[in-house]
């Protein structure tokens, strides 16, 4: 039991995509919806071949699709509204777990819905009728002040009549009683701002000099409402027009009315036209109070509405997908009167008991929005829901057989299938980041060898071999792991921030692989010995300079210290890393660590690719591909090793064998080049000996590099010919044996008559075998053969190349190196050496200081980082993945509902 | 001799990490990748500690320093000049 228990606990890691089952889903038309919705909480279903663009619909719940559109459209208005108002809408984290929608609640959420909507829509319509009412009243009360004014003050100095018009006009204003008539008609209204020269352009061709028009603008815009769209603020002016005749005033009012010209009365007397403002002040007060209740009604309600639309709105949604989505699986049963819907899914088969746990679940619950609970039906319920509470309900004999077919049923099939099963990872926080760096190539095959598992490592690692300093490893440490500890604060935010943070999400997803880096960044500042360009002496240094006080009085003496020489160097090197004397002698340690550098950039390149090609073979062995595996993985690891490990074995072989404290023909002057010891195997020729010196770095040299060569070159026929001839070769198999298969079909029908059953059977599965070996001849033979050649072609120039790639890893790494000593001696160093008074050189040492710290994260932490990423990035995408990785698989899209946050 | 013990001490080292490092990580349900993980990290680490190493120890050219470094090295690495 226990050893159940703990085989049942363990879980596979992601060495290679999940097990997938194909599956056949039945649903009941009754609680299709609550099922939906409960898988796409949990996130383990694909559904194929339901969003093609050729999929033709059922159209059974298309009504329910237009009602959540129009649903959403009224939480669209809403929240318009409440934007305006700037009225606080209450945004739920929780809204995933605790609101967890079902069918019934969609009644409740559009009843809701529209008598909000309908009581927001009349309080703001009320509210808008008012304003616009206030509105024309204070233009009414303006255009009145306006006119009265110019009527009684400035009529004398504006108008060019005669002089008995002049006095009658005057005898008229100065007396109330009125008994002469009035011989000018006049006009007010309001017309806007932009729309008045025009209308006085059009105005003066037509009546000229017969009319006077008089303007003023009013003291602050005012709003305007039209139906179907927003208040408009817009600048408004009172005119006054006056005429002598009144022959022409029903032009001018077609005029007025064309141009939306407000017209207002205006009475004859200077006495009745102040009594008319101040009852319309009177009446804008009113207003304004009836108003005021008007905007806090209308706050109230939107306040209420606000305080559920976020919940509302993300249930819709939802509903919505799960709609589209039922609208689209394929209808079972009687036409007249369906009862199922159909889809084919693939699950994860380890998620297969939970989903089937899930559908059961959900299929208890009462389902159909449509229903009408009645009190007894409640009751039933009630009875129903208590068996739930069980994890493993037991199910009683006396349940009606409705309620046993109304459940879901998840079948698995067994057929075989044309196309690949989607790829699933499982991942957690810390693999995911490693995971993306690879599907952003490409997604594994089916029950391919997933790259990210060893990427976890070899990133992180080949990072550090070009960005290798400790104090800046150390540096991306305390960012990473601010970020790990800061967890919880930042994906709060990422929850609640209303715009998307693009940076702080791809720093946030990579974290762990910043960490990685960082730390092993702190490894190659060991062996590098670099801190901030400085190196530092642990072990002791296995150089030593024993000279004495008259040999080094000499300001100019240089020495080059004799490696031969047991004074000078100690025979057994610095234990960990690099030589602290070489961090001391300046730029001449550039020699030794471009050589160092370069030849480790090559033996760990050739090393990874190899690696490579090792995980080719187990996938190969994997996928039961042997064709594969011994005539085209091993023709290329046998190729790799003849010419590019015997290039590692030089190097080391090297390394071992000369040096400076050496008796020749072993010393520093007969020490041949690797490089072109090896351009001299490839090309066959010998060069003449150094003096002194041996014309071989071991015996029989020669003789093995040929042979080497010889074997590399053997291999290449076979990459390019062996998988042509086996398949051409399997395929005459095929048809031999479909030949005699056709012989024997010949003879089954004869043992049909005899009512023989058990051919049957083996006729059938042959044919089932051919069916399943035809898909295979769908290549042609050329494209076969062109396919071999390029891989050939790709295959022999790319080790090349892929090779000499890697020496990125030196080239980068002596650009850091560089950048980081530029910093130093050229910021930091002046801020030490400068000879200023105490109290000017602490200021001057701390903005140097300062100059060089930020200089150092901006330059060498941030932009030599993203360049050694990047870098890295390509090594693994092109230099290692492309030995054995197919990438052409397709992702597990899950029916999944995202996180909700602010922004949805 | 010297030179040897430091080659099998750092082995040794890296094959421990390599054995007993996924032992912290036990009763975890993700036991393989973490084997994977350590085991991944002694070779790579083990593999550039020998190529450093393995390159100083027969070097071809000596440093170049000039008469002040000589008197740092010498005042700071306990390489005292003589008199005379």
């Amino acid at each position: 039991m226990r050893v159940f228990k703990k085989r049942q606990t363990k879980v596979k890691s992601f060495f290679r995509s999940e097990d997938m089952d194909l599956c056949q889903l039945l649903l009941h038309t009754e609680n299709a919806f609550d099922c939906l919705i409960e898988v796409g909480h949990h996130g383990a279903v694909q559904f194929n071949n339901v969003y093609d663009e050729d999929r033709l619909l059922n159209n059974l719940y298309s009504k329910k699709v237009t009602q959540c559109y129009e649903l959403l459209r009224i939480v669209d208005s809403l929240h318009t509204y409440i934007v305006q108002l700037h009225v606080n809408e209450i945004f739920y984290p929780d809204v995933d777990r605790e609101n967890r929608l079902k069918e019934k609640d969609l009644a409740k959420y559009s009843d809701s819905l529209k008598r909000i909507h309908v009581e927001a829509s009349a309080v703001t319509e009320h509210y808008y009728r008012l304003d616009s009412r206030r509105n024309r009243m204070m233009e009414h009360s303006f255009a009145l002040n306006k006119a009265n004014k110019y009527m009684v003050s400035d009529m004398g100095s504006e108008l060019l009549y005669s002089e008995s018009t002049v006095i009658g006009l005057v005898q008229d204003a100065t007396t109330t009683s009125g008994a002469y008539p009035a011989h000018l008609n006049y006009m007010i209204g309001c017309i806007r701002a932009d729309k008045f020269y025009s209308f006085e352009l059009l105005l003066y061709r037509l009546c000229s000099f017969n009319l006077i028009i008089r303007f003023s603008e009013m003291p602050s815009p005012v709003y305007e409402y039209h139906y179907g769209y927003k208040p408009e603020r817009v600048r408004k002016f009172a005119i006054l027009m006056m005429a002598s005749s009144t022959m022409i005033w029903p032009k001018v009012l077609k005029i007025c009315a064309h141009y939306h010209v407000n017209i207002y009365d205006c009475p004859s007397s200077a006495s009745q036209r102040e009594d008319k403002v101040k009852e319309l002040s009177q009446e804008i007060v009113n207003v304004e109070k009836v108003l005021k209740e008007a905007e806090l009604m209308r706050r109230q309600i939107l306040e209420v509405a606000g305080r559920d639309l976020f919940i509302i709105r993300v249930n819709l949604r939802k509903a919505l997908k799960v709609y589209d989505l039922m609208n689209r699986l394929r209808l079972v049963g009687g036409v007249e009167v369906p009862r199922y819907l159909l889809a084919e899914v693939y699950i994860p088969s380890s998620d297969v008991p939970e989903v089937e746990v899930i559908l059961r679940n959900a299929s208890r619950i009462s389902g159909g929005a449509d229903n009408i609970d009645s009190s007894d039906e409640d009751e039933m319920n009630d009875m129903k829901t208590m068996p739930n509470t069980t994890p493993y309900p037991i199910e009683a004999d006396f349940q009606p057989l409705e309620d046993m077919s109304a459940g879901a049923i998840l079948l698995k099939k067994n057929r075989l299938v044309n196309h690949m099963p989607p790829t699933y990872f499982r991942l957690n926080k810390f693999t995911r980041g490693f995971q993306n760096l690879i599907d952003a190539y490409g997604m594994a095959d089916y029950k391919e060898l997933n790259p990210a598992p060893y990427t976890i490592i070899t990133f992180p690692f080949l990072f550090a071999v070009m960005f290798g300093d400790l104090g800046h490893g150390i540096l991306l440490i305390l960012f990473s792991s601010l970020m790990i500890w800061k967890h919880r604060e930042i994906e709060k935010y990422q929850i609640n921030a209303t715009s998307e943070n693009e940076i702080l999400n791809i720093l946030y997803a990579g974290r762990y692989i910043i960490l990685l880096m960082g730390v092993f960044s702190v490894y190659m500042g060991l062996v590098y010995n670099i801190v901030m360009a400085k190196g530092f002496n642990l072990f002791g240094s296995s150089w030593s300079c024993r000279y004495n006080e008259t040999t080094v009085y000499d300001p100019a003496f240089h020495v080059t210290l004799d490696s031969s020489h047991p004074h000078f160097y100690s025979g057994h090197p610095y234990p960990l890393g690099m030589d602290p004397v070489w961090a001391v002698c300046g730029q001449d340690s550039i020699t030794t660590t471009n050589s160092l550098k370069m030849k480790m950039a090559i033996v760990l390149g050739i090393s990874q690719m190899m690696f490579g090609l090792g995980l080719a073979a187990a996938n190969c062995v994997l996928m039961n591909r042997k064709a594969d595996l011994i005539l085209v993985v091993i023709p290329q690891m046998i190729f790799m090793l003849c010419l590019f490990g015997y290039l590692v074995f030089l190097i080391f072989y090297k390394w071992m064998s000369y040096g400076g404290h050496k008796p020749a023909p072993y010393n520093a002057a007969c020490a041949p080049s690797v490089l072109i010891t090896f351009i001299n195997m490839m090309l066959m020729k010998k060069e003449d000996p150094v003096e002194n010196c041996l014309d071989y770095m071991y015996p029989n040299e020669r003789m093995i590099e040929f042979a080497l060569v010889g074997i590399a070159f053997c291999t290449i026929p076979i990459l390019l010919a062996g998988k042509p001839i086996y398949l051409m070769r399997r395929r005459r198999k095929m048809q031999q044996e479909r030949e005699r298969d056709f012989k024997r079909m010949r003879r089954q029908t004869i043992a049909e008559m005899r009512s023989t059953m058990r051919y049957t059977d083996d006729d059938n599965s042959e044919t089932s075998r051919q069916k399943s070996v035809d898909n295979e001849e769908e290549h042609e033979m050329s494209e076969i053969w062109i396919h071999s050649g390029i891989h050939t072609i790709e295959t022999v120039l790319g080790s090349v190349s892929h090779t000499a790639s890697y020496l990125r890893l030196w080239a980068l790494s002596l650009a850091h190196d560089q950048l980081s000593d530029v910093l130093w001696h050229m910021v930091l160093t002046k801020g030490f050496a400068n000879t200023l008074p105490l109290y000017y050189g602490v200021p001057v040492l701390m903005a140097t200081f300062f100059a060089w710290a930020i200089l150092t994260v901006a330059i060498l932490v941030m932009m030599e980082g993203l360049s050694a990423f990047l870098h890295t990035l390509r090594l693994h995408w092109v230099e290692f993945q492309s030995k054995f990785f197919g990438g052409a698989g397709e992702s597990f899209k899950a029916f999944n509902f995202p996180t909700s946050n602010q922004r949805s | 001799m010297e030179v040897f013990l430091t080659i099998v001490f750092f082995t040794i080292f890296w094959a421990a990490v390599a054995k007993y490092g996924p032992i912290l990580f036990t009763k975890q349900p993700h036991d393989d990748l973490v084997r994977c993980i350590f085991l991944l990290t002694a070779v790579v680490c083990w593999l550039f500690w020998l190529c450093c190493y393995l390159a100083q120890l027969n070097p071809l050219l000596g440093p170049k320093l000039n008469g002040n470094t000589i008197r740092i090295i010498a005042s700071s690495w306990g390489n005292p000049i003589k008199e005379g």
